[in-house]
């Protein structure tokens, strides 16, 4: 019985990481046999690699982790006192509550061209600030959402007994919930980077030739020659290696923020 | 020390604390005792100041705390799960109040230590809360409810969440503790025994009111009403009358009794008796076997009188016996 459970759950794993792997088989081949048929499994080469770090995807690099860091840095603290204000105070009732729900179900395309003149009014099209700006707008009531769970599932006690010690409520925040919500808000904080890290169609409208961001700078190889296959995915694979490291190194506190959060 | 003048507070349609008069003398030990919903634990909260009373006034030290914070307030609280944080050790949960009020670091390892000392905790500070017993953690929270040195000590059922040996022993260290810091205590629980153990007074309660204020004794031996009679110990209530100083029920039973009028005369099993010739005859309907003792149930013209025997010759199921009265007995009138 229990091959069997490996077996299927190999197979499964397998099936998830097919096109991960694909891509790697394709950034380490030739551009030419990228996409050949039959498939080709060699030569292997890291060109491609070194290709891409020349062109302006290094910068591109730098521009995703600036903005998506930023996010997380600006967005975390706000959304974690919102999400306790609503959690625990019951702050604008359900409305409020339904209004940082509704944030997340406006198709982003809606908000492009209002977002686009914004940002124009004030001066900030091109910059790094426009997409901080921008994605903060999604990505804080999304945080804010998901530490709303977190925080409800703490047993109140906790934050009562600090009360009777003598704490007052900003202490009781800052020195009870916030050091127990540290799985949740490490979720909070990789999901928000996640969502900075891989957005596309702001990027591209706001983004400026200096601001690309990683996925902007992907969809530049798409060429007048063609797509260039091998620098795309040795791009794709550059661009997921540092959520990958990001999220093996916090996976414990990411399972249990995630789950936590999502029980009640 | 603690005072609460005709206090309400409800929720919604619910009325959970319905007028409630308290005074808590300094040094004493209090006890409010019922069963679930009965209003004991938003009463002890109104105290703490996590919840405000729709009416009346909550005083704490001859100050009327209505309008005062948990955190403003002079009192300790222990919490029936613990509410210790999981993410501070032994030390850390104790010395969090100390801390708060910015004591520095050395006194705040030396008043630690004492407390420690005062729980038998010593050697464990560096422990977190999940690599103690229940028992243990039952004493960090004692520890450091008494931290703050607070004028009042609110426990609310703090002893409900432990098996029963360790309940005992820590019943025991909980009385010694107060005694020894003489600290006003307002206890909340609805284990009758562990109220009758501890408290210098008890409050019965009963859909959000006071039924009976008394010490253990009276509220024993002189329960106010057939509620506060069934709830606090075994008996059994037996429907009559009292008349001229005696019981009766079809006719005059040998027990004195307080009171006239309709009501129900309390017999506890330990004041009956086995005896021949003894005024009531009846069936043994059931023996339990309790260790110290052997529970008898007989029934006697449609009522279950439960009699306490030395485990040795206890009569067979269905026998034919005869039970001795008590010479005097609680009378618990009707209520209006």
């Amino acid at each position: 019985m229990g091959w069997l459970a490996h077996g299927a759950l190999w197979l499964f794993s397998l099936l998830f990481l097919l096109p991960l792997l694909w891509t790697l088989r394709s950034a380490l081949l030739p551009e030419g046999l990228a996409y050949a048929l039959p498939p080709a499994f060699g030569p292997w080469t890291l060109e491609n690699f070194w290709n891409v770090l020349e062109g302006p995807f290094g910068k591109a690099f730098r521009n995703s982790f600036l903005v998506a860091i930023s996010v997380v840095l600006l967005g975390l603290p706000l959304a974690a006192g919102l999400g306790y204000a609503l959690a625990r105070y019951r702050v604008g009732g359900h409305g409020l509550r339904f209004a940082v729900l509704a944030t997340q179900m406006l198709p982003p395309i809606v908000l492009a061209l209002p977002l686009f003149a914004l940002m124009r009014l004030f001066g900030l099209s091109g910059t790094l600030w426009a997409l901080v700006l921008s994605y903060l707008a999604f990505a804080l009531p999304f945080m804010a959402w998901l530490l709303l769970g977190f925080f409800q599932s703490l047993p109140r006690e906790l934050e009562e007994a600090a009360y009777v010690d003598g704490a007052t409520p900003f202490q009781v925040f800052f020195r009870v919930v916030l050091p127990l919500a540290t799985p949740g808000l490490f979720a909070a904080g990789i999901l928000g980077f996640l969502l900075s890290w891989n957005e596309f169609l702001f990027a591209l409208l706001l983004s400026g030739r200096d601001t690309q961001t990683v996925p902007v700078a992907l969809s530049t190889f798409v060429t007048q020659r063609g797509v260039l296959f091998a620098q795309v995915a040795a791009g794709v694979v550059l661009s997921v290696l540092p959520v990958a490291l990001l999220a093996r190194m916090v996976d414990r506190y990411l399972v249990e923020g995630l789950t936590l959060g999502a029980v009640k | 020390m603690v005072e609460l003048l005709g206090v309400r507070k409800r929720y919604g349609e619910v009325v959970a604390v319905d007028g409630v008069d308290l005074g808590l003398k300094e040094g004493e030990f209090f006890t409010l005792l019922g069963p679930s919903g009965c209003g004991k634990t938003t009463t002890l909260r109104l105290v703490a100041g996590f919840e405000a009373p729709d009416a009346g006034e909550v005083r704490i030290g001859g100050e009327r705390v209505n309008a005062l914070p948990p955190e403003r307030r002079p009192i300790g609280m222990v919490f029936q799960n613990y509410a210790l944080f999981p993410n501070m050790t032994v030390f850390g949960n104790v010395a969090f109040p100390l801390r708060l009020k910015g004591l520095p670091e050395r006194e705040v390892r030396r008043k630690v230590g004492t407390l420690l000392e005062m729980v038998h905790l010593v050697g464990l500070e560096g422990r977190y809360p999940k690599e103690l017993s229940g028992g243990q953690q039952q004493r960090v929270a004692l520890a450091r409810a008494l931290a703050r040195e607070p004028k009042v000590l609110l426990l609310d059922e703090p002893l409900s969440a432990l098996d029963a040996k360790i309940r005992e022993e820590l019943r025991g260290e909980l009385k010694r503790l107060q005694r020894e810091t003489g600290l006003t205590t307002l206890y909340v629980t609805h284990d009758q025994e562990e109220a009758l153990a501890l408290s210098d007074r008890i409050a019965v309660m009963r859909e959000g009111r006071v039924e009976h204020l008394g010490t253990p004794r009276e509220i024993y031996e002189e329960p106010a009403t057939p509620f506060v009679a069934a709830f606090v110990g075994t008996g059994v209530l037996v429907p009559g009358e009292a008349r001229e100083g005696l019981f009766h029920r079809d006719r005059p039973w040998p027990v004195r009794v307080k009171g006239e009028g309709p009501g129900f005369l309390l017999l506890r099993p330990e004041r009956l008796r086995l005896e021949e010739g003894g005024f009531l005859e009846g069936t043994v309907v059931l023996a339990t076997y309790l260790g110290s003792l052997v529970r008898l149930e007989v029934e006697v013209g449609g009522l279950v009188l439960k009699v306490d025997l030395p485990p040795g010759r206890v009569p067979a199921l269905g026998q034919r016996v005869r039970l001795g009265l008590p010479e005097e007995a609680p009378f618990v009138r009707e209520e209006r």
